[in-house]
């Protein structure tokens, strides 16, 4: 079993991640919905169309302590442009991870505590195409 | 990230901080022979770390550490001045640990955050006071 601390996202060209620095709490979702056909012919029954699945899309919510960081200040400036991040989710668990060329990166929001350190909050989410990589045992 | 240095800037911030009737000889550290005989009024300075975190999961990530520095004030019991003089060193040790103010040691910065003290107590001849000031340091 491995560490929640392996279970990261880099950015970077495909093969060449780098890990950001200060990563700390972060959530993967993968969205996706199936879609009804259901018919008259179903009988009540719900029916769903097969191996199609609607909404497709992996966002990997991140909090980072907030330091000035090449790979950090990508993703700054990614957000001010709305410019798309190459990167990857990796899980640490079997090799599964999540490539995407284009990660749009929104939701900025830094907390500032009293007495505390500076953390800031992003969402990165996957448009367009992404490449799954199946874990194995 | 280290212990001794955040120590030794608290320590020096101590000494750098001008303390009515207390002079160097009149400060006791942590595991260090002190004789208070013919002392009417000394210091204790006690590092008290408390918790430490992290900034970042990657490898090298920098560490925060949070903790008390405590400074006792003892004087004498029973005295003619009662805790007068007892509080004008609290007054003194916390203008020298203002809050927001840093202490800097091997290039290591410690910042001072809040401080509290606490009411006084008889402990053996003396009447005691504890100024207990919360630090933050960063790497």
């Amino acid at each position: 079993m491995a560490g929640s601390n392996d279970y990261i996202i880099k950015l970077g060209a495909s093969a060449a991640e780098a890990v950001i620095a200060g990563q700390l709490d972060g959530t993967m979702t993968q969205n996706g919905a199936p879609v009804d056909i259901t018919n008259k012919a179903d009988g009540g029954n719900v029916r769903y169309l097969h191996s199609f699945v609607a909404g497709k899309q992996i966002t990997f919510a991140g909090t980072f302590t907030l330091m000035s960081e090449t790979v950090q200040n990508t993703i700054k400036a990614a957000i001010e442009s709305g410019d798309p991040l190459a990167g990857i989710v990796e899980t640490g668990v079997g090799g599964e991870s999540w490539q995407c060329d284009t990660w749009i990166v929104t939701g900025r929001s830094d907390a500032a505590p009293v007495n505390g350190v500076t953390q800031m909050s992003v969402t990165f989410s996957t448009s367009g195409g992404y490449t799954p990589t199946a874990p194995t045992v | 990230m280290s212990f001794l240095d955040t120590k030794q800037a608290l320590l020096t911030k101590l000494l750098a901080t001008t303390i009515t009737g207390i002079t160097a000889d009149d400060i006791s550290y942590e595991n260090g022979d002190f004789d208070p005989k013919g002392k009417d009024k000394f210091i204790a300075a006690y590092f008290i770390p408390a918790t430490s975190d992290t900034t970042g999961k990657q490898l090298g990530a920098m560490q925060t550490h949070r903790g008390i520095f405590q400074v006792s004030v003892f004087v004498k019991l029973n005295s003619n001045a009662y805790d007068n003089d007892q509080l004008q060193i609290v007054d003194d040790i916390l203008t020298g640990f203002q809050y927001n103010s840093t202490a800097v040691y091997n290039a290591q910065t410690t910042n001072i955050l809040e401080s509290s003290v606490n009411s006084g107590s008889e402990n053996d001849a003396w009447f005691k006071r504890d100024v207990s000031i919360d630090y933050l340091t960063i790497i």
